[in-house]
């Protein structure tokens, strides 16, 4: 049977299958323990293989902890993570943005190696669950021959870059971002200075500044479209924003540029990157954000230091080419533009008309929302709705950042016929943006770091919510309710009007789930502001919660009210005193349904709470490049072992530059690629100090590499196996005392 | 043919009431008491909000279980994940066997009751494309294996093994048979 490395060799961009096979012998170097636990870790990462609840080998079943026996044994893919436990996989759609094809091949992959659900993420990702990492290679593969990338989508590195679902049929948009979005994406995709971060770094594109679409504010980079008159010319550019985020320290983006224009938008995000490389906090992961750099600098120090950055940066000519050579393809509409008759299309067509469809800025054509619950949606059901888009829409879909999809450059008149095939596959609901399309986080669901169930609480809040969606006040129904199962705040509920973050409580000495109410957040003008907690309610009480707040609000309000200025009015006093009984936890005897979380038969714990790998591990671009070489003569090995001496030879002088540059990465981390540069420096830096010197051999190890420098294999007379495999040995032992060199200088910086 | 990934449901009987709500509870238990023979029983997965989806799983190391309402045709799925090289008609006996092993104890438990499988039908699918396509093609290779497999199960009648499913889905074959002589005595074939 041919395996999918050999059926899609030739349909993946050749860039992307040898990163894969990369990935594929780091994994059997860290089977065979020859990669270190931590730096593999940070590898399966930023190939966006992440970890789930229970990875550390055990779980909390309602009475214990057990252990759970992988056949896997002692063998881990990262700090406490059990190689065989199984693992969520992310995948990159930048802008959200993703084709026919693409969502039928995320189907198949759903159904193989996940459990055929296709989860979107409040970042425009999706989310494969309970994935084995074994699995991971050819899932890469399989999504690579269709054009999508995971690298990068998790670990210390510049995660998916979202955009505005509308962009380029929104009326009110300057422009379209998404070229924008893509250059940018694709610019910083693998970028060397965008490999050296503490923290994750999160970039967002909107088309104007009134609406949400984007959340600007909430992002390390946030850049809005605008335009600029210039000798008679419209200039495009972008208002940029930095040092924006979420997490338990919500931060506000601060204003960069009022008007950035578009040439310099690659540039002046590299100069940003750079920085945060370079000052950025990497010890203390809790402050390493942007965010914090921008705010302890100061916005005009921080700029001040991207200029002087941006200054000396080397021409890159990507920076103009990646905005006309990677044009986004324009999305072709199936059908002309038709206006819709007049008719009567039923009761369920115009409440999803109402909240689900938007009228595009091109004549006759809308845009339509697809509500997902919860952000699911089947590989069955993502088979349908393709062949429905085939038929009505353009050929592109968006996710969106509230975990729904979107579907545009449907004629107006095919809305019906669109809306009576997605009432087939059960995806008509309407309500899309209202107080029923909750979004939440994975939560206790399948975070490591969850407190509280963030996925079963918006559950229940959807089905109650629902029902009686028709008879709430208009004014109510406008509000969004957002859900985090902690304090990282990745359901967004900061910028919601009622939002919730999971926290525990101790009540008579058990554990009880609670949320912690956060109320007022402006969700408009790209999160223009951030709620105001309010206090902590038992999880099984919030549903009565929701009803007693946006009661107070319309029974309180002065007329034309809105729930933010409400809020501001009240005051946390007050609004704590009207929902103060709610905080009461009954106990466990009159009551044990409340030490129990929403969809979780077993009593509640937060023993079961892990290490996050959010921010991942930090590890130096030192140890990146000794992992780097380990892989290579790794994979002069097999080379070797398949009789290709020269490949072997090759891979095997690769391996000693690259370890070489890992080191030289430590004191200059602008090292290029270019061979002689790195002997050249390795020879300043390691050699001539005597800092690579073994203390026995002395310079031996590092003259290996120098001797292969002067005559490398592919200049030589041919390279015969006995020849191939000395380089193997020689590179092997220039590794080693690679490592034994790191180490001597990790224990000279920690003496210091 | 290497059949890897095999899944295998059994479609609940007309009288019967699917209560995913009560289906949790059920398979916390099961992971607590060790009730299937998995190597590893990992967590119960919730997609009760999803239309048609998955229901209440089980997750486990070597495969996943559920209350499937795909295509409103509520079952039991046994949904293989990790697999070995092995013989077809070994690999088809032991996921029928699992599948089995679950509806008989989902029929014995006293919370979800009413509740028990149509024995007279089974959904088989093989969810490695690597393996198959949903051709004709790869249909007439996995046939035989269905069709001895089903002659074991259904003695007393004959059964029938037909090609389903849209060609972008897994391989899918459906057995049916006249009678329907239960769970129990279909394990005992097994
Ligand atoms: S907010 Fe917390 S629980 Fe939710 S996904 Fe983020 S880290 Fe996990």
């Amino acid at each position: 049977m041919r395996t999918w490395k050999e059926r899609l060799g030739g349909e993946m961009p050749p860039a992307w299958a040898d990163e894969i096979d990369a990935f594929e012998h780091e994994m059997e170097l860290r089977r065979q323990g020859k990669l270190d636990e931590k730096v593999f870790a940070e590898t399966r990462l930023r190939r966006g293989a992440y970890g789930q609840r229970y990875d550390n080998g055990q779980r909390h079943d309602g009475e214990q902890t057990r252990a759970l026996n992988f056949p896997c044994g002692d063998l881990t893919k990262g700090p406490s993570t059990v190689w065989d436990a199984p693992g969520m996989e992310r995948i990159k759609l930048p802008m959200g943005k993703v084709s026919h094809r693409q969502l039928e091949v995320l189907a198949e992959v759903a159904e193989e190696y996940s459990d055929a659900i296709l989860h979107v993420t409040t970042r425009q990702d999706i989310q494969l669950h309970f994935v084995n990492i074994d699995d991971t290679p050819d899932l890469m593969r399989r999504l690579a021959a269709v054009g999508i990338t995971t690298r990068e989508a998790c670990g210390n590195s510049v995660r998916n870059v979202t955009a505005c679902p509308y962009a380029g049929v929104c009326g009110d948009a300057s422009f379209d971002v998404t070229p924008y979005a893509n250059a940018l994406t694709f610019f910083l995709l693998g970028h060397k200075d965008a490999q050296d971060f503490g923290r994750k770094f999160k970039i967002a594109f909107s088309g104007c500044e009134g609406h949400a679409c984007g959340l600007t504010t909430i992002h390390d980079i946030g850049c809005i479209a605008a335009e600029r008159q210039e000798g008679g010319v419209t200039k495009r550019g972008f208002s940029f924003y930095v040092g924006g985020g979420l997490g338990a320290v919500p931060h506000k983006a601060q204003l960069l540029y009022e008007f950035l224009p578009e040439e310099e938008l690659l540039p002046v995000s590299q100069a940003v990157c750079r920085v945060f490389a370079r000052l950025g906090e990497k010890k203390n992961r809790n402050k390493a954000r942007l965010k914090f750099l921008v705010a302890k600098l100061g916005i005009d120090e921080f700029r001040r230091l991207v200029e002087a950055e941006r200054e000396v940066l080397p021409e890159d000519e990507r920076w103009t080419t990646a905005l006309t050579d990677d044009p986004v393809t324009p999305e072709i509409p199936t059908k002309d533009a038709a206006p819709l008759e007049p008719g009567d299309y039923g009761e369920g067509f115009e409440r999803w008309r109402r909240t689900n469809v938007i009228p595009q800025a091109q004549p006759g054509y809308a845009t339509a929302i697809v509500r997902l619950p919860l952000g699911d949606i089947t590989s069955s059901q993502t088979r349908a709705l393709v062949d429905l888009a085939r038929e009505h829409c353009g050929d592109t879909a968006r996710t969106t950042v509230e975990q729904n999809i979107v579907y545009r450059w449907i004629p107006e008149a095919s809305l019906p016929a669109f809306h009576d095939g997605l009432a087939r596959i059960g995806l008509a609901d309407g309500g899309a943006g209202t107080i029923e399309d909750i979004t939440a986080c994975p939560g206790t669901d399948t975070c490591k770091l969850g407190i509280s169930a963030s996925r079963g609480l918006a559950g229940e809040l959807e089905n109650r919510l629902s029902t009686k969606a028709e008879s709430l006040d208009d004014d109510v129904r406008k509000l969004r309710i957002k859900a985090s199962g902690c304090f990282n705040a990745c359901g967004q509920h900061h910028v919601s009007d009622i939002g919730f973050l999971g926290v525990s409580r101790n009540v008579g000495g058990r554990r009880v789930s609670h949320f912690q109410l956060v109320v007022g957040g402006q969700w408009t003008q790209n999160g223009a502001s951030y709620g105001l907690a309010i206090g902590a309610f038992p999880s099984k009480r919030i549903p009565d919660l929701v009803d007693r707040l946006t009661e107070y609000w319309i029974a309180e309000r002065q007329p034309g009210e809105r729930f933010q200025d409400f809020i501001k009015r009240s005051g946390r006093a007050k609004l704590k005193k009207a929902l103060d009984d709610l905080r009461h936890v009954p106990a466990y005897e009159e009551d044990p349904s409340f030490f129990a979380d929403w969809g979780d038969a077993r009593e509640y714990t937060i023993g079961d709470m892990g290490v996050g790998e959010c921010a991942g591990e930090v590890v130096t671009l030192a140890e990146f490049g000794l992992a780097a070489s380990e892989r290579e003569v790794f994979e002069a090995q097999l080379h070797f072992d398949q009789g290709d001496a020269l490949k072997a030879a090759t891979l095997a002088y690769g391996a000693m530059l690259s370890a070489a540059k890992g080191l030289i990465k430590q004191q200059n981390p602008d090292i290029s690629d270019d061979a002689d540069a790195i002997v050249r420096e390795f020879r300043e830096r390691f050699h001539d100090t005597q800092l690579f010197h073994d203390p026995y051999a002395g310079a031996k190890f590092a003259s290996y590499l120098f001797k292969t420098h002067e005559e490398p294999p592919e200049k030589g007379d041919g390279v015969d196996q006995e020849a191939a495999r000395r380089h193997i040995e020689e590179a092997q032992l220039f590794i080693e005392a690679a490592h034994a060199c790191y180490d001597r200088m990790q224990t000279q910086v920690a003496s210091a | 043919m290497d059949l890897q990934q095999l899944s295998v449901k059994f479609f609940v009987t007309a009288g019967s009431r699917v209560d995913q709500d009560a289906l949790i509870p059920v398979f916390h238990r099961w992971i607590r008491e060790q009730r299937l023979e998995e190597r590893v029983l990992v967590d119960v997965a919730d997609y009760r909000h999803v239309h048609h989806g998955p229901g209440v799983m089980l997750i486990a190391h070597d495969a996943h279980y559920g209350l499937d309402e795909e295509d409103g045709e509520p079952g039991l799925l046994y949904s293989r994940k990790r697999d070995e090289v092995g013989d077809a008609d070994d690999k088809l006996r032991a996921a029928f066997d699992k599948t089995l092993a679950a509806c008989a104890h989902l029929q014995g438990e006293p919370d979800l009751q009413p509740l028990s499988f149509r024995g007279d039908r089974a959904l088989v699918r093989v969810q490695s494309r690597l393996v198959a396509d949903n051709s004709a093609a790869s249909f007439a290779e996995l046939a035989p294996h269905l069709e001895k497999l089903a002659r074991a199960l259904y003695p007393e009648s004959t059964p029938s093994v037909r090609h389903v499913g849209d060609p972008r889905a897994p391989l899918s074959a459906e057995i049916s048979a006249d009678g329907d002589p239960g769970i129990e005595a279909l394990r005992a074939r097994i």
